[in-house]
């Protein structure tokens, strides 16, 4: 599991540690460094195009002796291990080390970053009908999710079905999940509603309802990727909604508490919603607030905020956010 | 001197500074508290947060709170009798909710009391900016309205007359109350006179931190 992310000059990142748990709910104002930690993984597997002055926080660029990097902490079989990525202006220096002596970096480790997925779903994505040929994995937008459900039909029928009751509990509207093909070389998903049983197609559905079925269809998988990230997942979403969406990222994070076998996933979501904030009030150690301020942005797990269990207490979490008491939000000009 | 503002918007936030700085006479270092819009209920459950949250945090001196009374009770001099407070008078609850929250704060070593200075808008903020311009809003009027007489505005007519508009945008309305606040820190003495108890309330408090 990734402990801890440590940022430096990383875009408005200037001298950041992101703490990480099973689950973490990022939140704080637009700008405050949410979407831009994300972008680590893809600067530490140097998949980032960017060049150093894109990447550097602004200000920096000219400065020669400036070093931009991001370092991993990571615990896994009971040591703790460091990934990093330094970019040196042109010069870029990448190390996987464990922080004792003597042990070997895990390959778990390996498939944790580059299995690393972020979601931000977008309804035409995932309403666009995908190619009939294999392939399971669910693109970032939420596309090809036709052939991730078909995939789940064909190779966990009983996963598959388990979905289409969760759906339907979600939904009480709609009953199943079909399939049909709409030219040759293609295919999509139908979604029958319980009375009548008619099937509607993906376009005809509100972005609500393929943004929650995205949801349902990750937290099922039998072997989803090892860590993700969703921004923003109260998007479209009715707020008495958001109780099933937290437990699908609750199945994914805790997969023992839900009867599931499969490893655990990592999963870190960003938000703004005070409705969905209101649901962790009960575990402060999976929220952390995004704070902006002359410094540049920096993290603060709420559990660690000092009086914590005195401010928090009577008011809903979502309000006392809100309020500015906790941080993480906009400043007054 | 740094003071917290609880309000719902920031356009009131801004013009509550204005008056504030001109009652307490220095330029206050101003700490944001909203709570989500139409939030009077809120108000009061976020109240003993920020209460707790400013007296652990020791970097503010001052807490000012301001709420609109909509068509509550307003306040009047009955209710500062000994067990006459009044807790559908907006004015009275929020003394009763700070007044609980203070005593049950553990004291700490260099931590000076938190100063308190509490408002209630009637009906509205916006009667407070039409002060000096219209004759006929006033705390008075409001409460014969209560009593069920015709009086010449309402909370509605009050935002037109305020704003130029029934939905203005933020930044209308924040041009709108500073304006207002501006013009009125040269009269307070009017303002206190039209809304002797809800204005009244707040600039007896605010002139108890000067004497302290």
């Amino acid at each position: 599991m990734i402990r801890s992310i440590h940022f430096q000059n990383f875009k408005a990142l200037r001298d950041a540690t992101l703490p990480l748990g099973p689950f973490t709910l990022i939140l704080g104002p637009n700008g405050s460094g949410k979407s831009t930690a994300m972008q680590a993984f893809d600067f530490v597997l140097d998949r980032d195009p960017s060049s150093f002055s894109q990447i550097v926080t602004a200000g920096l660029e000219e400065d020669l002796n400036t070093s931009v990097s991001v370092h991993f902490k990571w615990l896994e079989h009971g040591k703790e291990w460091v990934t990093s990525a330094v970019l040196q202006n042109m010069r870029r220096l990448q190390q996987h080390e464990p922080e004792e002596e003597g042990g070997l970096y895990p390959d778990s480790l390996r498939d944790s970053l580059y299995g690393f997925r972020s979601f931000s779903f977008d309804a035409k994505a995932i309403a666009t009908p995908v190619q009939t040929s294999p392939n399971p994995q669910l693109g970032p937008d939420g596309s090809n999710l036709a052939g991730v459900l078909d995939a789940l039909r064909d190779s966990h029928p009983e996963k598959f079905e388990e979905l289409n009751r969760e759906l339907h509990r979600w939904l009480p509207e709609f009953d199943r999940i079909l399939f049909e093909t709409p030219a040759a070389g293609k295919k999509t998903f139908l979604v029958r509603t319980k009375l009548g049983h008619y099937s509607y197609r993906p376009a005809d559905l509100s972005q609500g309802v393929l943004f929650a079925l995205a949801f349902l269809t990750l937290a099922y998988l039998p072997t989803p990727p090892p860590v993700v990230c969703f921004e923003e997942p109260d998007r479209g979403i009715h707020p008495r909604l958001l109780i099933d969406i937290r437990d699908a990222m609750y199945r994914l994070a805790f997969p023992q508490n839900y009867g599931e076998t499969r490893q655990p996933v990592q999963v870190i979501a960003t938000t703004h919603s005070p409705y969905l904030l209101d649901l962790y009030k009960e575990h402060p150690e999976q929220i952390v607030i995004a704070h902006k301020d002359e410094k540049g942005a920096h993290f603060e797990r709420l559990s660690e905020k000092p009086h914590i269990t005195e401010l928090l207490e009577g008011a809903p979490l979502g309000d006392i956010w809100f309020s500015g008491i906790l941080g993480g939000v906009p400043v007054s000009p | 001197m740094k003071i917290a503002f609880v309000s719902e918007s920031p356009a009131d936030e801004a013009a509550i500074k204005l008056l504030v700085d001109a009652i307490v006479g220095s330029e206050s270092e101003l700490f944001s508290f909203r709570s989500r819009p139409n939030g009077w209920t809120r108000i009061f459950a976020l109240l003993p947060n920020i209460i707790k949250h400013l007296h652990y945090g020791y970097e503010v001196e001052g807490l000012v709170v301001v709420m609109d009374s909509d068509d509550s009770p307003i306040h009047d001099n009955a209710h500062e009798m000994a067990r006459a407070q009044n807790l559908d008078c907006r004015l009275c609850r929020l003394r009763e909710t700070v007044q609980v929250e203070l005593s049950r704060l553990r004291p700490l070593p260099n931590r000076t009391d938190l100063k308190m200075a509490l408002g209630l808008a009637v009906p509205a903020i916006e009667a407070w900016y039409r002060a000096g311009l219209d004759p006929h809003v006033n705390e008075v009027a409001w409460n014969r309205k209560l009593l069920g007489e015709d009086v010449s505005y309402d909370r509605r007519s009050l935002k037109k007359d305020t704003y130029g508009s029934y939905q203005p945008s933020l930044g209308t309305e924040t041009t709108a109350a500073v304006a207002a606040a501006q013009r009125l820190t040269e009269n307070l003495e009017l303002l206190e006179q039209l809304f002797p108890n809800g204005f009244g309330s707040l600039i007896c408090d605010l002139r108890a931190w000067n004497e302290a």
